[in-house]
């Protein structure tokens, strides 16, 4: 039904453009996408289900570089427009202002950066990336979670063009990487897990080698050697070869490098790994500030605390697959939908556990002679609990919520020990 | 295409500012070419300038492979090859980039051999014709050295395994006893290695000996260059799938 609905949508609008009116209103269009597609940057729109007429003569008139998914292949209702090489600005323009959707103002636009289908990378008969899906929306901090040997490392590789994917497909902002590999790699920034720069260069040559490769000019060139310099701390060390250099500093010149073209998407291969905690507070401080700036950054990390604090959203991978796909409050809520209390007494806590087990149905833990954990509690309950000590004539010291943890939910997600994901990689 | 031929500049100014002077290309590159001339000169003093152009073609060889050693082992074992092809320059041109790079070297030390002949042993050469073989020659074994190269990851390992080839066409390439002189199935060995063309271009530009077609030497120098180039650039695209 949806089907037939659509083609009579779709005949409708063939109709309606030979009016005068609609002629003159596709010239417009048109004109305005063949200015944005110039741009080569990619976009997906994504509207109320209100907004599938509108949007579908969108698609009409950007003819074959945009396709619209069914309602079936996209959820919540949404109407999905791909639209390969487009402008943002100028297509939110379009929607917003050309045509005529009767919610408009409901319509959300969000662009896709990144965009994996099921990618899958086998060697030989092993398969070490099975399947993975998922969407990185221009802007966003994306991190790639999971165990040494997941396949995180091969999955950037796929998404960099740098390994060819068994199957599947991977487009950055909207660009098919097979077809538009130089275009592609001249948008993306590569921090590789290695730092592997060039150890007989010094720091400053280092970047204005890898900004020549990548065609920055030569005045950029140094305006953005010396602001990288200063970004990640460098200045002082920009006459000295590479390989002299600490291990922090050769791991923040490494990133520097691949930020001296000034990409629209930063990939991030484990960054901290092997560094001191000051050089990985300060690496993650300059990483916040990329994404500040509105940089798209894709970040593969087994540090569960560093995803934590760093990423808008997180991917779990586990033996090649994606388990889950979410922000870290999300997961967090997935995994533990428990809350647990911890009340400490003064004077002995024993006394208060079978009553404390009446009220939330489940018995409270005695951590020590003055705390007790409960768990499977609510804030609703809290004033209960409350009463309940008063009434047995104890007096609360204190009473902490327990959130769950990142490292928790990952536990719980994908049955691996989180000092696993540490110890495999020298942890912190 | 633009964007190419700034990544094959880039590659070469950078190797040859990084690679050059690293241990494994001046032991192989200038040590070992520099000793065999010597050692031939001091033998017999006489004679030597019948050897000169078997000795610019070995000279040619060693500098080249010992070149593309360094400038592609070096980086496959630090990783930053993956950094070159993370640019947004083709395959090839990285490549060729990498072959220029090894060329050039082998460019500098057999003009040096050259000069040198040219200047104390007065060995007549008409430079333009000596440029016509050698720069066909150089492309051909520093292609040969790349697909050798790419097999293996270490500096040594590569050394190792291009000293087979290199060892096996010394003998039977003409450098130091005429392919005319060898039982028949070692001529027919000796015309699948492309030195056995580069030392008789050389004869044949510096007048040792009469009636060789420079033109038709060359062209298959570059068919060498090609039957090695197409195979390293497949080999380095499967290094990296």
């Amino acid at each position: 039904m949806r089907v037939l609905a659509d083609l009579r949508c779709r005949a409708r609008i063939s109709i309606s453009i030979l009016s005068v009116a609609a002629v003159a209103r596709w010239c417009i269009l048109t004109m305005k996408i063949k200015r944005a597609r110039s741009r080569k940057s990619g976009l997906k729109i994504w509207g109320l289900l209100y907004c599938r007429k509108a949007l579908s003569s969108l698609a009409y008139v950007m003819n074959a570089s945009v396709k619209v998914l069914t309602p079936q292949e996209c959820p919540k209702g949404n109407v999905v427009v791909v639209a390969g090489g487009a402008c943002i600005a100028d297509l939110c323009d379009l929607l917003l202002q050309h045509l005529h959707c009767p919610k408009r103002k409901e319509c959300t636009v969000t662009s896709i950066a990144i965009k994996a289908e099921g990618l899958i990378k086998r060697y030989g008969d092993i398969v070490a990336v099975n399947g993975v899906s998922f969407d990185v929306e221009e802007g966003e901090l994306f991190g790639f979670l999971g165990p040494n040997g997941a396949g995180k490392t091969t999955t950037i590789r796929m998404l960099t063009g740098l390994s060819k994917p068994t199957a599947g497909n991977v487009e950055l902002l909207g660009l098919d990487i097979k077809a538009n590999a130089a275009t592609t790699k001249g948008f993306t920034g590569v921090v590789p897990e290695a730092s592997n720069l060039y150890d007989e260069l010094t720091a400053l040559e280092n970047l204005l080698f890898m900004g020549k490769l990548y065609g920055v000019r030569r005045k950029e060139r140094y305006e953005r050697a010396g602001m990288l310099l200063e970004l990640f701390r460098l200045q002082e060390k920009r006459d000295r070869p590479f390989r002299t250099l600490s291990q922090g500093m050769k791991r923040s010149l490494t990133i520097a490098a691949a930020l001296i073209h000034n990409p629209k998407i930063l990939f991030l291969d484990e960054p901290t790994v092997g560094l001191d905690v000051m050089a990985a507070r300060s690496l993650r401080s300059a990483i916040q500030k990329l994404r500040d700036q509105g940089m798209t950054i894709f970040l593969t990390t087994h540090y569960l605390e560093e995803a934590d604090v760093l990423c808008d959203r997180i991917a779990i991978i586990v033996r090649g697959q994606i388990v889950a796909v979410e922000k870290p409050e999300e997961l967090k809520k997935m995994a533990i939908k428990e809350q647990a209390i911890e009340l400490t007494i003064r004077g002995s806590a024993s006394i208060l556990v079978e009553q404390l087990a009446a009220l939330i149905g489940t018995k409270p833990i005695i951590v020590d002679s003055n705390t007790l954990r409960c768990s499977g509690t609510t804030n609703s309950l809290l004033p209960h609990i409350c009463r309940a000590i008063q009434d047995a004539g104890a007096e609360i010291e204190s009473i902490n919520t327990i959130k769950p943890t990142l490292e928790e939910a990952f536990v719980r997600i994908t049955g691996l020990s989180s000092s696993m994901m540490a110890m495999e990689k020298g942890g912190k | 295409m633009r964007d190419d031929l700034r990544g094959i500049w880039c590659i070469i100014a950078k190797d040859m500012r990084t690679y050059y002077l690293k241990p494994p290309a001046i032991s192989w590159g200038i040590v070992f070419p520099i000793a065999w001339v010597l050692a031939f000169y001091l033998r017999n003093p006489v004679d030597f300038k019948g050897l000169i152009p078997g000795l610019l073609a070995m000279t040619a060889l060693f500098s080249t492979t010992a070149a593309e050693a360094v400038v592609i082992n070096f980086e496959l074992r630090l990783g930053s090859l993956e950094r070159l092809l993370l640019a947004p320059i083709s395959m090839m041109a990285i490549l060729l980039g990498k072959i220029l790079g090894g060329a050039i070297f082998g460019l500098l030390m057999s003009s040096l051999v050259a000069v040198v002949c040219a200047l104390f042993l007065n060995f007549d050469l008409d430079w333009i014709s000596f440029l016509s073989i050698l720069l066909p020659a150089l492309l051909a074994f520093s292609a040969m050295g790349s697909l050798l190269c790419l097999m293996v990851k270490e500096v040594f390992e590569a050394q190792t395994l291009l000293n087979l080839p290199r060892f096996v066409m010394v003998f039977i390439s003409g450098v130091v006893y005429p392919v005319e002189a060898m039982p028949k199935a070692l001529q027919f060995l000796a015309h699948l290695f492309p030195l056995t063309y580069a030392v008789k271009g050389f004869q044949g530009v510096s007048g040792v000996s009469q009636g060789i077609n420079v033109a038709l030497h060359a062209a298959v120098l570059m068919a060498f260059f090609l039957i090695f180039f197409l195979p390293a650039a497949n080999l380095l695209s499967k290094k990296f799938e």
